[in-house]
């Protein structure tokens, strides 16, 4: 069970999902927080889906606020950058990009690539976590190869 | 060392200072709203990215070889791991209990000055493990308060956050050292009542080292930081290792 949740993790940093800031959190995991990645994920995507929800409303509303859309990615290119979240992080960037070039399309566009990455993500680390709970705590320490 | 003044208590958390359980205190810095916006520059960006007009900085950077707070180069990303003994969780706990038996003032105040939750939520467990507590801020405004109201041994200061930025807070926090009134934040909107009703009694003749937390962009660059009065920089995201060496170079 634990070399099936080691090959899970090690295919999230393979893949792209995971950076190596996700190791730092990793590290901070200890017998005191031995659940701690899960719940600053929890958070993140807590905190995220606020996020998508806010910038879904501003798109819809059809008035372009790119400062104000800027404002929100920033937020949300933050906290994925702080746990790892590669792929969203890259989608924040090129949004970001996007509303400082004014481009209405491109936002739109990115951002559904955007919420795709970060509902991928949020289920692979769910199936993740679930695993490692299961397969107890050693396991979510140690560094993949 | 100074002796803190009660903080207040919000969301729960324990702000007394003599109760070290060994648990990471964390200290909430109230601010609600006691800042005429109007009178702040920042737009509807709270970045320095916004069109924003920058007085003449005090660009004092007392220590250029605090480029090893910008570990981006020679951190330990993707480098081996290295776990110091110090460090260990046993020999934490004696550090706690010894702290415990010391004046509270020989323990090193430190403020972290952040809006995002994940980013406070993680750089206080990176703290944590390196036996530290901190006291949070989410803007310019309450670091402002938070700092006259207490002696702070090191701030941590995010650039980019909402009502006043950390490019700015700076600037003012500077001001503050060199003229010893808050005269120039009272002009930038910062309620007076606040800073004139909570002030410390004895301030620190010593300059507060401000490190940025900087996402590293162009608004964002090590050069707009120490123009503003920063003393070095970690850029994000913040690891153990940079948070490590910014404490060994500024906490004596």
């Amino acid at each position: 069970m634990q070399r099936q949740v080691a090959l899970i993790k090690q295919s999230l940093f393979d893949q792209g999902y995971l950076d190596e800031q996700f190791m730092e959190l990793e590290e901070l995991q200890d017998d005191a927080n031995p659940n701690f990645v899960e719940e600053v994920s929890a958070l993140y995507f807590k905190d995220s889906a606020r996020l998508i929800n806010n910038i879904d409303q501003a798109l819809e509303r059809g008035s372009f606020d790119f400062n104000r859309l800027d404002s929100y990615m920033h937020q949300f290119k933050g906290s994925s950058t702080s746990i790892g979240a590669s792929k969203v992080k890259a989608e924040c960037t090129k949004f970001r990009e996007y509303c400082r070039a004014g481009n209405a399309e491109g936002c739109l566009r990115t951002f559904q690539q955007l919420k795709k990455e970060h509902s991928t993500l949020r289920k692979k680390l769910e199936h993740y976590f679930q695993l490692a709970r299961q397969a107890g705590p050693k396991e979510t320490a140690r560094r993949p190869k | 060392m100074l002796t803190t003044s009660p903080i207040k208590l919000i969301n729960g958390f324990v702000a007394d200072p003599s109760n070290n359980t060994g648990q990471s205190e964390i200290v909430q810095v109230e601010n609600g709203g006691y800042v005429d916006e109007t009178k702040l520059e920042t737009s509807s960006g709270h970045c320095p990215e916004s069109a924003h007009q920058y007085e003449n900085g005090n660009g004092r950077c007392f220590s250029k070889e605090s480029e090893s707070c910008s570990s981006s180069q020679a951190s330990s990303e993707g480098g081996t791991l290295e776990m110091e003994s110090e460090l260990t969780v046993s020999s934490q706990r004696e550090e706690e209990k010894a702290e415990t038996n010391l004046k509270e003032s020989s323990k090193p105040k430190i403020l972290l000055v952040e809006d995002n939750k994940i980013n406070i939520m993680v750089a206080k467990s990176m703290m944590k493990q390196l036996g530290h507590t901190m006291d949070i801020a989410n803007n310019g405004v309450e670091a402002i308060n938070a700092i006259n109201r207490s002696s702070y041994d090191l701030v941590l200061m995010d650039v980019c956050m909402p009502v006043l930025d950390g490019l700015k807070a700076t600037r003012l926090i500077r001001s503050y050292e060199e003229s010893g009134n808050w005269n120039a934040a009272i002009e930038a909107g910062v309620d007076k009542e606040i800073l004139e009703n909570e002030q410390v009694c004895v301030r620190s003749t010593n300059r507060l080292p401000i490190i940025a937390m900087t996402a590293n962009t162009l608004a964002e660059s090590s050069e707009e930081c120490y123009a503003n009065g920063m003393d070095s920089f970690i850029s994000k995201p913040v690891t153990l290792q940079k948070l490590r060496e910014c404490l060994q170079q500024y906490l004596h």
